[in-house]
């Protein structure tokens, strides 16, 4: 039944395409749709992939969790011999008739219907597919993967339309110490202006919360509650009467999940959550919007928590900071996070340290996204375990706390990254070098590939959504070592240090690109394997 | 059809013949296609009939048979993995393959790094670095345009790893005989033309013995840094390779680089002027562990005669090697970057470029800091044994850079020398001598080359900002400008004031050791005469290692203000922005006066306004006297240009604020004050400073004390007590706030004020300040009274809260650009023990930079008895009770020596007491401009989104070639004009 509207205005709004709030078509829990945010479990076997609804096909957006470890099986292993592969297989590394005459130089199947052939069940891509999907290998079927099993999405969630990024932190360890199962996922949606949550799994730890995701979802779109939208109700969430204000874009949070940072891409403001997580067995209330900290430069954009050093963090009156780039504004800006734990009631707080300007290039505004590189600071902590415990250690501590740590904005002014450290005791950037990038710099992530001797290397990935590339650069050798060339507008990535992967999800078209990151493989630096089929938006058919 | 519909459909037709005129009437809109994207680097080949090579010096120039020379600039494209191809000579960029839609250039691979032309003009080499396929590429310049040649036609080998930088070294001949190989017996066949595999045969023919100048055998040096390594390759064996192959190149000599670092750290050479500096050990921040070994890693090459140099991205070394043979490489010992203001940094190095020899015969390597991308200045000069860059003489007076760098707001990306002249014939001989210098002295015939080099009375001719003429280095900066530096310049002599100061203590116009005669650089030897010099400012015009000024520093109605000057006389404002100013006709109480003073050394206090000059007792008299002045005023020293900024605002401010508001002040009862902001880099002064001071004016022993509490810093709560709603006021600790039950907003309110009327219970004396915290006291109060007042703000006040700092009585001296420059520091460390307390820095470099004044009063003006009659006093009448140091029993201007003077880097000036009582923030305001402004060309001519990535000088041309690594291609900056000349992209 219809329900009690008139005829003539269900008419109307079939003929223009409009939905009434309470129908159209739920996100799809089974596909990829204008993916924009994308985070990795602890240990590797989750890949959690936001979609944003872009063009409001559907009344909302999505969070799917992919089985990476069934994806893994499907990713093509490369070698240089018959002996690094399985016993049912060889390396394929003469031209036939199987592989086209190009010897893909990974392990192909000896007998079957795919005895030979690179890309096996999979298929080829024909040469044009690859200028538009790089990769070799025809895109897997998210629900009817090639090799049966099943669908790879091992679960998913009905979010607001236009989320913006998703971060993965796990739950902290319990006041005695002990570990607490589970993490949580923070996700901007910029539809309904307020912070998603949803607790799920850690695969790092023994013991599981027995869920795949949890955000009280019902329905058919197996929707997110209400309670886990939060930024839209001040008087629940904060004695300051503050809303979200619109357009949440950025997200981080400090390593424990406790202060949360939400950028406002068309305001000068960041957003403060303060997140509960809970005692003992309990999920704990969430989020709660604390504090939302004005007079920015306008647009600020992206966000990330600086992590302390031992030394530092382990203080009493340790300050978690944060740093903001921004569209407009040629900085980089600091902020502090207060828990005014001194006050009765404490009411957390942000203040704004100052920023440095950015004078590496010629305009410097247009910043995107930005990053930091802890490695070297780790380095010389871990140096310090040797040292016997006691003022020793501490004084080793204290001066690797004084080893910069890297700072990597994606800069659009012109299209560059821009390559910085801190300063010793402040956690502001300066001394940006430019490196130039191809049109549209957007995020920045660092993460570690294999090197040539197996052994991890960081390396510095921006992705340029305009043209289609993600660069790799080296920090150390302070040069470009390899750019990737993409399908349709790259946005998020993600690094899988252990797998030798990256994972980059691709806005336009809708579907997750498989990276290479192993320098001992030919393939390195390429993309070779697509999960879920390339979907082009519905305005280009 | 009907008329009438004929007519409707005529009507129509009309209508649209009207609409597609006026459509195409518009002016065609021209986009520029950019053909060029992401270059990194640039090598030029003379190439003549069918691509054969010619020596680069050939070019612009024809073949004997009247073929004319092309110059070809090869650009790498990074993102493409090509090679482009620029025909300088044609002014075009080459389309190798006109029949792909688009440009084509020639295909070498991804990641193309650095590439190198042999100086004959026969091949190009191209490093790439592609993962798994690192090798290098040559490029014949027969293939090099109008070919389409693909990779497969090009020789190539594959290297271990990634290429860096390389260079072409020379195995010359000996007694007329070359090698081919190193290891190989000379013979007078090896440099035979036609010999080599690739000579002939080829789609793409290249031989290298068809080079002859210089004779012998081309080798090509290629940097490998992953490997800490040095490889030396024979060029005519790459190009022998078979086309479409890609086997491992073949080293003739590998170099494993070595970090030979001095058993005991070598200190910098310091020049007088900084002697003081290592007696001042300050706490230089750590910047963590120094690695226990360092594996170089090579990422730049610079040759000049037999010496190479190599920078180094991971060791804090340049290493040398003598080069005076390719296949017999030797390290020296090397070059040692260290930076003075942070001895524990490990300081590494991205670039490196030696000068030619200036007149003198020195020689300089300029060396780019990885970290920050300024410049280092070693002396390389034959013979010398510095090791360590260069600390120039006169860092006291320039802030914005370090003593020993050259640094702008932008890193350097790259850096070259030139050698330029425009020489002058003699009239007489005929004869241009390259190097002759400009002379000012007025006893010289006008005639002679040197005089004839002497800037023009009109200013359009000799001598001049940009007229090059010398030895200048020049710096590719990340923000698309090439700054000019000053290595020698030929016509220094001549750029400076007409005033001579033989003495060797420089006057205010920075001029020492002059001759003793004559008395002016005029014709007839007076200041009235006609000059013989530019007539500028200061003597500092023109200093060594420095960047060049684009404007002569003169401030005069035909070159308008280019020399530092006051735009308007200050302007007294109150604290509500009302104007105040001083007016000797009415009876009202006089507000305090900003007036200049004498300079040091004696001579009269003078400044420009605009381009007029005050002088006291000059024809604009500058009335520094406070009894008679009607205009405040200051002076502006000559010493050093460039302690100014192009233009800046200054506010003279009466308890000004030392900080902005900052959000996080925390007040406890025991007067502790913890906010991790860096209390001693923003300049705070405690007591303890402030005691300092007062011993250095001369405060009596037993006064110390209180003056210390009247001057000291102060912080002011200037943000709002929590909400009345808060539950703080009722339940919490806020119940009861000053003993009222229930009342506690309202006491706190009574006492504290709002914060939109504060009362002056807000302000707390910097009793104790460190780098993280403070340790205050309420103004003006002590003992019990204190305690409780502490204690009711840190009731009043539980959370957070605004606050400023200020200066205590004291006038504060703030910039728009140079902000608020101080000299505090924290305290040095002692056996390893840091108090991090904030005391003044025994920096020589920071003695003048200062920004606060003690206002003068008098004790000679009589307070009168009726206090509704204000005095009469030129200045302010002293308190006996409060005020201790800078109190005059005169009326006229302060002795010029005296401490109370205010001077710093660019100001001096005296602030007399008026007979109103100054207020907080009444404050003098003023603008400084004609400062100093580099010498910059910018290659954002097409383009403001560019980021250059290299640079070189072509000798050939007189230009410097710039590839801009955004979309602005390949720019030529004219020495000639100082401007970009040409652009491709």
């Amino acid at each position: 039944m219809l329900g009690a509207r008139p005829w003539w205005l269900l008419l109307a709004a079939a003929a223009t395409g409009c939905f009434f709030p309470d129908e159209g078509l739920e996100a799809p829990l089974d596909r990829i749709y204008f993916p924009t945010g994308l985070a990795l479990s602890p240990a590797g076997t989750r890949l959690y992939v936001a979609s944003s609804d872009f063009d409001l096909q559907f009344t909302g957006g999505s969070l799917l969790a992919l089985d990476l470890d069934r994806v893994h099986r499907l990713v093509p292993r490369s070698c240089e011999q018959d002996a690094g592969c399985a016993g049912d297989e060889r390396c394929d590394l003469e031209p036939t008739a199987e592989n086209g005459g190009a010897p893909s130089r990974w392990c192909v199947k000896r007998d079957g219907s795919d005895a030979g052939r690179p890309c096996g069940a999979l298929g080829e891509q024909s040469a044009g597919e690859r200028i538009l999907h790089p990769g070799r290998c025809r895109a897997v079927d998210l629900a009817r993967p090639a090799g049966g099993g099943g669908s790879l999405v091992a679960g998913g969630v009905g979010i607001g339309a236009f989320a913006s990024d998703v971060i993965y932190r796990s739950r902290p360890a319990a006041g005695d110490g002990s570990e607490r199962p589970g993490g949580r996922l923070f996700i901007p949606v910029r539809g309904d202006a307020t912070l998603t949550f949803i607790d799920v799994d850690d695969d790092s730890k023994s013991d599981s919360t027995g869920f795949e995701l949890e955000c009280g979802q019902s329905g058919a779109g197996n929707r997110c509650d209400d309670d886990h939208r939060r930024g839209d109700d001040p008087a629940e969430e904060n004695t300051r009467g503050q809303r979200l204000p619109p357009e949440p874009y950025g997200v981080d949070a400090t390593g424990d999940g406790t202060a949360i940072v939400v950028t406002h891409q068309t305001e000068g403001a960041a957003s403060l959550f303060v997140s509960d997580w809970g005692q003992n067995g309990e999920l704990g209330s969430g989020p709660r919007l604390e504090f939302v900290l004005g007079g920015l430069p306008s647009r600020p954009v992206a966000v990330v928590a600086v992590p302390p050093s031992a030394s530092r963090g382990a203080e009493p009156t340790y300050e978690p900071t944060f740093l903001v780039t921004s569209r407009s504004s040629a900085e980089v800006r600091l902020l502090s996070y207060f828990d005014d734990a001194a006050a009765s009631p404490a009411r957390p707080f942000l203040a704004d340290r100052g920023g440095v300007a950015i004078t590496a290039n010629a305009l410097g505004f247009d910043s995107r996204g930005i990053a930091v590189d802890t490695s070297g600071r780790r380095r010389a902590e871990a140096a310090c375990a040797g040292e016997p415990e006691g003022d020793a250690r501490e004084a080793c501590l204290d001066e690797a706390a004084n080893v910069a740590l890297g700072v990597f904005v994606a800069n659009r002014a012109p299209s560059s990254l821009l390559a910085g450290q801190t300063r010793p005791g402040s956690d502001l950037p300066r001394a940006f070098d430019a490196q130039p990038l191809s049109f549209g710099p957007s995020r920045v992530v660092v993460g570690e590939i294999i090197d040539r001797d197996g052994s991890p290397a960081v390396r510095v990935f921006v992705v340029c959504f305009d043209s289609r590339a993600i660069y790799v650069w080296d920090p150390v050798a302070r040069e470009i070592e390899a750019v990737i060339e993409t399908g349709r507008g790259p946005q998020p990535l993600v690094v899988d240090p252990r797998r030798g992967l990256g994972y980059v999800a691709h806005f336009t078209d809708s579907y997750v690109g498989v990276i290479d990151l192993d320098r001992r493989h030919p393939s390195y630096a390429t993309i070779v394997l697509s999960v879920a089929r390339p979907t082009p938006p519905r305005s280009s058919k | 059809m009907k008329a009438r519909d004929r007519l409707g459909a005529a009507a129509r037709l009309g209508a649209l013949w009207l609409v597609g005129l006026a459509a195409c009437s518009e002016t065609p809109i021209t986009l520029p296609l950019r053909s060029l994207e992401r270059s990194g680097d640039v090598a030029f080949v003379c190439t003549g009939a069918e691509g054969a090579g010619r020596s680069v010096d050939g070019c612009p120039g024809s073949d004997p048979d009247g073929t004319e020379r092309r110059l070809l600039a090869l650009v790498t494209q990074t993102r493409r993995g090509e090679v482009a191809v620029v025909d300088v000579t044609a002014g075009s960029v080459v389309d190798v393959d006109r029949s792909t839609p688009g440009f084509s250039f020639v295909p070498v691979g991804a990641q193309p790094r650095d590439l190198v032309a042999t100086p004959g003009g026969v091949a190009t080499f191209v490093g790439v670095a592609e993962s798994g396929k690192e090798g290098i590429v040559a490029i014949p310049s027969t293939c090099a345009r109008g070919v389409a040649p693909d990779l497969l036609d090009l020789p190539a080998c594959a290297l271990p790893s990634a290429p860096g930088a390389m260079t072409i070294l020379i195995d010359g001949e000996v007694a007329g005989l070359a090698r081919e190989r190193c290891d190989a017996p000379r013979e007078a066949a090896a440099s035979e033309p036609g010999r080599a595999v690739a000579a002939s045969g080829r789609r793409c023919p290249a031989d290298l013995a068809l080079e002859s100048s210089p004779a012998g055998r081309r080798k090509l040096v290629v940097a490998l840094p992953e490997l800490s390594e040095l490889a030396v390759f024979d060029a005519q064996e790459i190009l022998d390779r078979e086309p479409g192959t890609y086997s491992p190149c073949v080293p003739e000599r590998v170099i494993a680089l070595d970090v030979a670092l001095p058993p005991t750290p070598i200190a910098q050479r310091l020049p007088p002027d900084l002697a003081e500096l290592p007696a001042c050990v300050g706490s230089s921040p750590s910047f963590g562990p120094a690695p226990a070994v360092y594996l170089p890693r090579p990422s730049d090459l610079a040759l000049q005669g037999d010496t190479l140099y190599v920078s180094d991205l991971d060791a804090p070394v340049v290493h040398l090697l003598e080069a005076s043979s390719p296949c017999e490489l030797a390290e020296l010992p090397p070059l040692l970057p260290m930076a003075l203001d942070q001895p524990t940094r490990v300081v590494t190095t991205s670039r490196v470029a030696v000068s030619p020899l200036t007149s003198t015969g020195r020689r300089f390597a300029y060396a780019v800091d990885a970290f920050d991308g300024s410049t280092m200045v070693f002396d390389v000069t034959a013979g010398s044994s510095e090791r360590t860059p260069v600390v120039r003489p006169g860092a006291a007076r320039l802030p914005f850079e370090p003593a020993d760098r050259i640094a702008f707001s932008s890193r350097a990306h790259d850096l070259d020398f030139a050698l330029r002249d425009v020489p002058i014939a003699d009239p007489v001989t005929g004869l241009a001598v390259v190097g002759a210098r400009c002379d000012p002295d007025p006893a010289l015939d006008s005639a002679s080359p040197g005089a004839r080099y002497r800037t023009a009375l009109d200013f359009t001719t000799g001598a001049a900002p940009r007229k090059l003429r010398g030895v200048f280095g020049f710096l590719a900066l990340a923000n698309g400008q090439v700054a000019v530096i000053d290595v020698e310049d030929f016509d220094a002599p001549c750029r400076r004031p007409i005033s001579l100061n033989p003495a060797a203590e420089p006057d205010y116009r920075g001029c020492a050791g002059d001759p003793a005669s004559p008395a002016f650089y005029t014709d007839d030897g007076t200041d009235e005469g006609r000059r013989t010099v530019s007539g500028e400012v200061s003597c500092g015009v023109v200093q060594p290692h420095r960047a060049r000024t684009s404007a002569f520093a003169v401030s005069s109605d035909t070159t308008g203000v280019r020399a530092p000057a006051l735009r308007n006389f200050p302007r007294l404002v109150d604290a509500l922005g009302g104007a105040l100013a001083v007016d000797r006709e009415d009876d009202e109480p006089e507000p305090p006066q900003l007036l200049g003073v004498d300079f040091s050394g004696g001579e009269p206090a003078e400044v420009y306004v605009g381009t007029s000059r005050y002088q006291r007792g000059g024809q604009n008299d500058l009335v520094i006297d406070p009894g008679l002045a009607e205009r405040a005023s200051v002076t502006l020293s000559f010493i050093e240009p460039r302690s100014y900024a192009p233009e800046e605002e200054i506010t003279v401010a009466y308890e000004g604020q030392i900080t902005g508001t900052r959000t996080t002040g925390l007040v406890r009862a025991d007067g502790s004050f913890p906010d991790d902001a860096r209390y001693c880099d923003l300049g705070v002064q405690d007591e303890g400073v402030v005691r300092g001071l007062g011993e250095e004016l001369g405060v009596a022993a037993d006064r110390l004390g209180a003056f210390a509490e009247r001057h000291a810093d102060y912080v002011q709560l200037t943000g709002a007590l929590p909400d009345p709603e808060q539950t703080y006021w009722r339940e919490g600790v806020g119940y009861d706030c000053a003993g009222a039950p229930g009342q506690g907003h309202n006491a706190c309110t009574e006492v504290f004020g709002t914060a939109d009327e504060p009362t002056p219970a807000r302000d707390l004396r910097v009793v104790e300040a460190y780098r993280d915290r403070l340790v205050v006291a309420p103004r003006g109060l002590s003992g019990d009274e204190a305690a409780r007042r502490l204690a009711l703000v840190e009731c009043c006040f539980p959370a957070r809260a605004a606050y400023t700092i200020r200066a205590g009585h004291q006038w504060v001296v703030r910039g728009s650009a140079s902000g608020f420059r101080h000299d505090i520091a924290e305290a040095p460390c002692v056996d390893g023990a840091c108090s991090l307390r904030c005391t003044r820095s025994c920096e020589p470099r920071r003695k003048l930079q200062r920004a606060r004044a003690f206002e003068i009063s008098s004790s000679a003006c009589a307070i009168p008895s009726d206090p509704s009659v204000a005095p009469e006093c030129a200045i302010g009448p002293a308190d006996a009770a409060v005020d201790a140091a800078c109190v005059v029993d005169g009326t006229g201007p302060i002795d010029p020596a005296s401490p109370c003077v205010f001077e710093n880097l660019t100001l001096r000036f005296a602030v007399y007491r008026g007979t109103r009582p100054s207020e907080r923030d009444m404050a003098f305001s003023f603008v400084v401009t004609g400062g100093f402004a580099p010498l910059t060309a910018s290659v954002a001519g097409s383009s403001a989104s560019v980021l250059p990535e290299s640079m070189v000088f072509v000798p050939q041309l007189g230009q410097l070639a710039v590839v801009d690594g955004s979309s602005a291609g390949l720019s030529f900056i004219s020495l000639t004009s100082v401007t970009a000349s040409r652009l491709y992209f």
